[in-house]
């Protein structure tokens, strides 16, 4: 199974030309170690924010020259704003890649088991009206990054991870300067 | 004296005024004329969200792309968006433009949330963010101008600002 290093590497390489909002805490930890990169907005402790985020982005960019924005969730994270789902649905931001990293746990905060295992979270957003689709295997998502930039969205995928965090730096930057870099990013490529 | 027509009025002016590119909101019946007149222009983008914590999210996403957006939202809501207000648009300095209609006061008296809504100004106080107000003691003339100088204030400051307001104090029913 792969791990959330694993995801976020191959989210990071095949996504480096686009606005990527990364979820609080182990994810943005994880991914930070990778090398902080401009176009990655990074968040601590914003459970089930950066979905409504890359929400956000995904519109405001909706005519600009990003193919797509990617938004990173947890499992956790998404069960604790689901309405976003129906938000997603409802506007249809052709332009966002919604990926919940999915460990069916709250890793950061001892492993306790969320909801995931006990409800479909692929069938709710498909629900809402959102291409969603299960992935398991790195070949998977890469295939589905591949397909899925070239192709109207919104998408979802959730990627099926290992339940430990890697053992990585805390992040420390000052989050406006985190700001600023992702949105000087983004206004000089949009 | 002002009517909610005219007190309507004036906080389309403003908001017309930055440039609105995008109107967040949860239906409040204080904008519905606001809300109706930016779903009737091309150039603004109109969506409702489901909860006031997504909305807050979303203009900071919108406010990270450069684009001006607003977010229209009952004051009892700020109590379930404090949490997302607190630690994105103030922790990550984003300039953000919060309308926000009294739930309580002259002419909006609702027993169901004036509990709440009463100590509402003073609860975002508290959370240090900042707020401004927009009442029949200011003149309605200067509405326009004063939602204006909010937003850029917000975009000064890069900060969330707060604006209440109230178009049922002037003794009208409706």
């Amino acid at each position: 199974m792969m791990t959330r290093l694993d995801a976020l590497q191959m989210i990071a390489e095949t996504c480096a030309d686009l606005p990527i909002v990364v979820a609080c805490a182990a994810s943005s930890r994880e991914m930070a170690s990778l090398g902080r990169q401009p176009n990655h907005f990074y968040l601590y402790d914003q459970l089930g924010m950066s979905c409504s985020i890359g929400f956000g982005v995904a519109v405001a960019l909706e005519k600009s020259r990003f193919p797509k924005v990617v938004a990173i969730e947890g499992d956790g994270g998404m069960l604790f704003s689901l309405s976003t789902l129906a938000t997603i649905g409802s506007v249809c931001p052709r332009k966002l890649l919604l990926i919940v990293l999915d460990n069916e746990a709250y890793a950061s905060t001892g492993g306790q088991v969320t909801a995931s295992p006990k409800v479909n979270l692929t069938e709710m957003a498909a629900a809402a009206g959102i291409a969603a689709t299960d992935i398991s295997t790195p070949e998977e998502l890469r295939q589905w990054l591949a397909e899925s930039r070239r192709a109207d969205g919104p998408h979802f995928a959730r990627v099926r991870i290992s339940g430990s965090n890697a053992k990585v730096a805390r992040l420390w930057e000052d989050p406006p300067l985190l700001a600023h870099d992702f949105s000087t990013f983004v206004q000089t490529h949009r | 004296m002002g009517t909610f027509e005219t007190g309507s009025a004036a906080l389309i002016e403003g908001l017309e005024r930055i440039g609105l590119e995008f109107l967040i909101y949860i239906p409040t019946a204080q904008s519905e004329l606001i809300i109706r007149h930016f779903d009737q222009k091309p150039d603004v983008k109109v969506f409702m969200v489901c909860r006031e914590d997504e909305g807050v999210a979303a203009l900071a996403g919108m406010a990270l792309a450069g684009s001006v957006g607003a977010m229209i939202l009952q004051d009892n809501g700020l109590g379930v968006s404090l949490n997302a207000l607190c630690t994105m648009p103030k922790e990550y300095h984003l300039p953000s433009l919060f309308m926000v209609p009294r739930g309580d006061g002259i002419g909006e008296s609702r027993v169901g949330i004036h509990e709440f809504s009463e100590q509402v100004v003073d609860i975002i106080k508290a959370a240090n963010i900042k707020t401004f107000e927009l009442d029949y003691r200011v003149p309605l003339s200067e509405w326009g101008n004063a939602l204006e100088q909010f937003y850029r204030y917000s975009v000064h400051t890069r900060r969330p600002v707060v604006v209440f307001y109230n178009l049922r104090g002037w003794g009208q029913s409706k």
